[in-house]
């Protein structure tokens, strides 16, 4: 099991490494950020010391390493435009996204039981037009109905408001939203964007896992047994189909995680992935270059994770060389 | 239905017999030939475009600003019925979204085609060679599906600048890794059938082996996965072209006709978004429902 784990961590250190070698060169090959932020009358002299400031007279192997040093002090540079710490502008923005991932990903799971429905009745019309709207939630793209949520709740009906993220409350010195009754209102729109995908994928999980439950040797002898029919599907064969779904699970909240960029374009809302295309906009290298270690560390971590507990439960995973093969 | 898939000793012939049967279920399933009929459907008017759209949408002679968010329904003084209302530059809206179908499907169905051809050849490399390079091959495969793909497309789109073949390399670049990973195992798996040892005993040619018998039983998984990711494609070519970051503004795909609408929404003018997207959303569903089906008919696990 110590081997397994050491292996995945190292494979998981590669693709952090990876991951900085290729935003830092994918980055840092776009035009010079010196353009934009210095006045273009500036004299030569003006601009050589703004460039020496933010180290961009260095070699760029040199830019490579300073910049990977300071990434294992968890420093990632300071942004060029708001001249303060990327790490920080991270903290400022990421309860925003938290909130926005966590809402859509409880919500999302309101997909089990109507997955659960469909599998116990695969033929029936209600089991069908279930599995038919799930290919359609699967279908639509987020950000379109994203944008048909605004126009329908916000300017027709005037219930939701559609930008932003309303009050917040601080608590041990960042703003959460989630705890007044407006950032409540404003999470609601973007939560239920977000969480269509997953809650699609869901349905389609959890009812491939109740038709194989159902086939189960355990299900015929509780039927058998003269068990209510609700007791052997919702507590029998449910806790069976909960492992591959908590599976699938930890990286899909990975995948809400990036996901949740073009969610917070659409509504405007303050969190990390809006700060990243605004970066991407303003050519802010430093914050792209955080924004992006971010997610992929997060990603990483929660695979890695997910491969332990995985390890853990089947050994087979153990000798196979990492759960990815 | 007998195991299809393992009786290799007569590949060709229970080959054809399997997509007979594919064909069949195909035709016997009402989901399966919605989906595929709503693709042709889209094919056609997408090819069509220049025969069936009211008007040119990129000719600036024939769109007059006169004619700018016109309701769906309301005719032009000239005399052009807009079925779907018109933009903010007074294009007729259905003609817009005739052409940018076909940037849409043009962008993603190349993508995914490229990447299918890479992932193919590298993925057969690697399974029927084996060794350092194969393991080379996947540490690089494992690295690449670790990253989240609408990061890499933003990642390369921002270090390249934007454009339609541009797009299709970043598009290229994140699909080409599934393709190489699921023909790489199907190739290492029928490598060491027994077909496979008497096709090497009887000398026959390598590229005969590689052609004939691995390539062969690649299809069947490359094309249920080259469904799910033309579907991916589709949205991720929206995604990025509503951010701005895919095709340029004088050829805009459905995602930024989208985009377009988004400043008029607040006033309720809501046709210019709404109907590109019903034509998004219709194309993905198509490709959704094509590849659901060829999942459960090409699953050799659903076969017993």
């Amino acid at each position: 099991m110590t081997v397994f784990i050491i292996r995945r961590l190292a494979q998981s250190l590669i693709v952090l490494l990876a991951m900085s070698l290729i935003a830092f060169g994918g980055v840092y090959l776009i035009g010079n950020p010196i353009d934009i932020l210095i006045d273009p009358n500036a004299t030569e002299a003006e601009r050589m010391a703004a460039e020496h400031a933010l180290g961009l007279d260095q070699p760029l192997w040199a830019q490579y390493w300073h910049f990977l040093v300071n990434l294992l002090h968890f420093d990632l540079g300071k942004s060029f435009s708001a001249s303060i710490p990327v790490s920080d502008l991270l903290l400022q923005r990421l309860p925003a996204t938290i909130e926005l991932t966590i809402v859509a990903f409880l919500v999302s799971f309101l997909g089990v039981p109507l997955g659960v429905i469909a599998g116990r009745r695969p033929d029936s019309l209600l089991g069908k037009t279930i599995m038919a709207g799930s290919i359609l939630g699967i279908s639509l793209p987020s950000f379109w109905i994203g944008l048909m949520s605004i126009i329908v709740f916000s300017v027709w009906l005037g219930w939701l408001p559609s930008t932003g993220r309303g009050d917040t409350i601080t608590i041990l010195g960042t703003q959460w939203a989630l705890f007044t009754w407006d950032g409540i209102k404003h999470l609601i729109l973007p939560g239920v964007t977000l969480a269509l995908f997953n809650f699609a994928l869901l349905i389609r999980l959890a009812r491939a896992g109740m038709q194989e439950a159902l086939m189960t040797d355990y299900v015929k002898f509780g039927r058998a047994k003269g068990l209510f029919e609700r007791r052997v599907v919702w507590l029998h064969a449910f806790k069976n189909i909960l492992i591959p779904i908590i599976t699938v699970q930890g990286l899909e909240l990975a995948n809400l995680l990036t996901g949740a960029l073009l969610t917070e374009v659409i509504f405007a809302y303050p969190g990390i992935g809006r700060l990243a295309i605004e970066s991407i906009h303003f050519l802010d290298r430093p914050v792209i270059v955080g924004y992006m270690m971010f997610v992929v560390t997060t990603f990483v971590v929660i695979n890695l994770l997910v491969d332990i507990v995985y390890g853990i439960v089947d050994p087979r995973v153990r000798y196979s060389g990492g759960g990815n093969d | 239905m007998t195991d299809v898939a393992g009786t290799h000793a007569t590949a060709p012939v229970a080959d054809d017999a399997k997509w007979q049967r594919v064909l069949r279920s195909f035709a016997e399933n009402k989901q399966a030939v919605f989906g595929l009929a709503l693709l042709v459907v889209l094919l056609l008017a997408a090819l069509l475009a220049p025969v069936i759209a009211p008007q040119n949408p990129y000719d600036l002679a024939q769109i007059s600003f006169l004619d700018a968010m016109m309701r769906p329904g309301e005719a032009s003084p000239g005399g052009i019925l807009h079925v779907l209302g018109t933009d903010s530059q007074g294009r007729d809206l259905l003609s817009a979204i005739l052409y940018g179908l076909r940037i849409s499907i043009v962008v993603s169905a190349s993508a995914t085609l490229i990447a299918l051809v890479i992932g193919l050849v590298l993925g057969l490399a690697a399974g029927y060679f084996g060794g350092r390079f194969d393991a080379f091959l996947m540490r690089l495969v494992d690295v690449q599906i670790s990253i989240p793909g609408l990061l890499i497309a933003l990642l390369l789109l921002v270090a390249m600048g934007p454009g339609v073949g541009k797009l299709v390399i970043a598009m290229v670049a994140i699909y080409w890794a599934y393709f190489a990973r699921i023909v790489r195992g199907v190739a290492l798996v029928e490598r060491k059938k027994e077909y496979v040892e008497a096709a090497i005993c009887l000398a026959l040619p390598r590229w005969r082996i590689v052609l004939r018998h691995l390539l062969v039983n690649c299809l069947p998984p490359v094309m249920v996965v080259g469904t799910v990711l033309l579907a991916r494609a589709v949205l991720l070519e929206a995604s990025l072209s509503y951010l701005g970051l895919g095709v340029p503004v004088t050829q805009p795909s459905l995602g930024l006709l989208i985009a377009n609408g988004f400043g008029y929404l607040m006033s309720g003018e809501y046709w210019v978004s709404f109907f590109p997207g019903v034509a998004l959303v219709m194309l993905i569903f198509g490709v959704n429902l094509v590849g659901d089906h060829l999942r459960d008919v090409l699953n050799p696990r659903l076969q017993r």
